[in-house]
């Protein structure tokens, strides 16, 4: 879950912190988990809400937008990332901003749908969607320019 | 590659991630449940005390009678066995009479002097207690941990930490419905419903000390107004199963009434009359035994939802009438009266903390007593009645 925690909040010191946090939370909870669907996709979104919740807090998702800056990512600026280690690309995907970490992090990893992060993060879907495609051109970049 | 890739290369990297964590998130997890543990949010206090004050007030409305008993229009004489018993005249065909009748003879009362006034009427969630040892070990394995969607999660994808955490969970589960033994404070009120046109019994006891005045006997010449009756007690329970348990205790009930009457001393000196009746309070003080068995129907997280049933003995400690006059007199009538009931009901218990509970039983309970001569009281007109039960349960083992 530190993993899950460090995407979230980009640095060691509040990802230990959130984890910290979501396993107290996780452990005065356990009465609620019915046993009926996967024990780690239960645990593993107290440990996101507990992060989205402290992103919150600290206003770092009320970031403006330029939906016109988005736009997709073409097949000449892609580049393989199966190369890659994990590191490197935990790496990378700490230096983007808050926002559009969080909101990449909710739809590629953890499977949110655009409606979904609206509701999560208080904001309209077609943001949602900008601010996933902003991450994705700036996570590919980067790549680029590891590479 | 398009976006579609692009999302699944990254998400099949970030699977695979493991990351090491600083012992000082395990000893701030160990320090927050700890201060979780002790500390019973200020809501948890306030619903609690709502809940009960909601009980109550629930329990009085539905309870209380629209109108107050109609009496028959007997009248009843109290008096002294052994002495003739006098009845006033009575329009009811059922009319009590009789001198001499021994079924009709009527409790003796005594004056106990020097006694004055009305006898005393007496009316974000707690921590799941987890010892820091296994939290350690349950919680250390979590850094070899997979990534995965949380909709597409799928059983092969658990990893160990998942596992231990939720044989954790179970353990836990499994420890809240053991065995153990446990206190309760109870509390019970019960209806005043009645019917109408209740017969009337006499009462019959001997006096607590010395001899009773000849020809001495209370008159009744109005209808009752009873009071709501109320127990107060302790019992002690014990789980022998995970579901079933067995309780035993000590209850006191208070029952009282008051009617319009007349004192007669036998002695020329009289209190009232058909014409100008006084007021006069009667109170009677009985000590049960109650013996339950209850069964654990739900026993999940700070819920549990129980049925019980059981039997009472009871024996009247006391029978007071305080009779309202220019100088109040006060009687005690004792007697060889006790009588039985059974009952049953389905209760509620939500769980403070692990170790309290506040419980609310809402039940039905059948009096069998001896008709004659037992004080006339709610329970003696309507020997089926509805009460609510409620308390605190203390737990002195892991329940």
């Amino acid at each position: 879950m530190m993993a899950v925690c460090l995407r979230y909040m980009g640095n060691r010191e509040d990802a230990e912190d959130i984890l910290q946090e979501g396993f107290v939370t996780l452990f005065t909870k356990l009465e609620s988990y019915q046993g009926s669907g996967s024990f780690e996709g239960w645990a593993r979104k107290i440990f996101v809400n507990t992060a989205l919740m402290h992103l919150r807090r600290t206003d770092v998702l009320g970031q403006s937008d330029d939906i016109s800056q988005a736009h997709a990512l073409s097949s000449e600026e892609t580049t393989p990332v199966q190369n890659m280690g994990y590191k490197e690309l935990m790496r990378l995907i700490e230096a983007l901003p808050p926002d559009a970490r969080t909101v990449f992090n909710m739809y590629v990893i953890e499977g949110y749908s655009h409606r979904e992060i609206a509701q999560e993060l208080g904001c309209t879907e077609a943001t949602s969607r900008s601010k996933l495609q902003r991450a994705r051109v700036q996570l590919q970049s980067m790549i680029n320019g590891v590479k | 590659m398009n976006e579609k890739e692009f999302d699944i290369q990254v998400r099949n990297l970030l699977q695979d991630a493991e990351e090491s964590v600083s012992p000082r998130v395990w000893e701030g997890v160990a320090a927050g449940l700890d201060r979780r543990r002790r500390v019973v949010p200020f809501w948890l206090w306030g619903a609690s005390v709502a809940a009960v004050a909601a009980a109550v007030i629930a329990g009085v409305v539905l309870l209380w009678p629209a109108a107050t008993v109609e009496p028959s229009n007997l009248t009843i004489s109290i008096a002294q066995e052994n002495y003739p018993v006098s009845v006033t005249p009575a329009e009811s065909p059922a009319v009590m009479s009789s001198q001499g009748a021994k079924t009709d003879q009527a409790a003796a009362l005594r004056p106990v002097k020097g006694i004055k006034g009305t006898p005393a009427v007496a009316p974000e969630s707690a921590a799941t207690a987890i010892p820091s040892s296994n939290l350690m070990a349950s919680a250390m394995p979590v850094q070899r941990q997979q990534l995965v969607p949380i909709k597409a999660a799928q059983p092969e994808s658990y990893l160990e930490d998942a596992l231990l955490l939720e044989q954790l969970a179970r353990s836990e589960q499994k420890q809240e419905s053991g065995r153990g033994l446990s206190i309760m404070a109870v509390g019970n009120l019960q209806g005043k419903n009645s019917r109408q046109d209740v017969p009337m019994s006499a009462g019959r006891g001997f006096a607590k000390a010395g001899l009773p005045q000849e020809g001495e006997f209370i008159e009744e010449l109005s209808q009752d107004n009873f009071s709501l009756p109320f127990s107060a007690g302790l019992h002690l329970k014990y789980n022998f199963t995970p579901r079933w348990a067995v309780g035993v205790g000590v209850r006191y009930t208070n029952l009282s009434r008051t009617f319009m009457g007349a004192y007669h001393s036998g002695q020329g000196y009289d209190v009232g009359d058909p014409e100008n009746p006084t007021s006069i309070d009667n109170t009677q003080h009985w000590l049960g035994v109650p013996l339950n068995v209850y069964y654990d129907i739900v026993n999940r997280g700070r819920w549990r939802v129980h049925t019980f049933a059981g039997g009472s003995y009871e024996f009247l400690l006391d029978n007071d009438f305080l009779v309202h006059a220019p100088k109040d007199l006060h009687y005690h009538q004792t007697g060889a009266h006790d009588m039985w009931s059974v009952g049953a009901g389905l209760g509620v218990e939500f769980k403070i903390t692990p170790h309290v509970g506040l419980f609310l039983d809402p039940g039905v309970r059948y009096y069998l007593f001896n008709a004659e001569g037992m004080p006339r009281s709610l329970r003696t007109i309507q020997p089926l009645r509805f009460d609510i039960e409620a308390g605190l349960r203390f737990s002195l083992g892991k329940n």
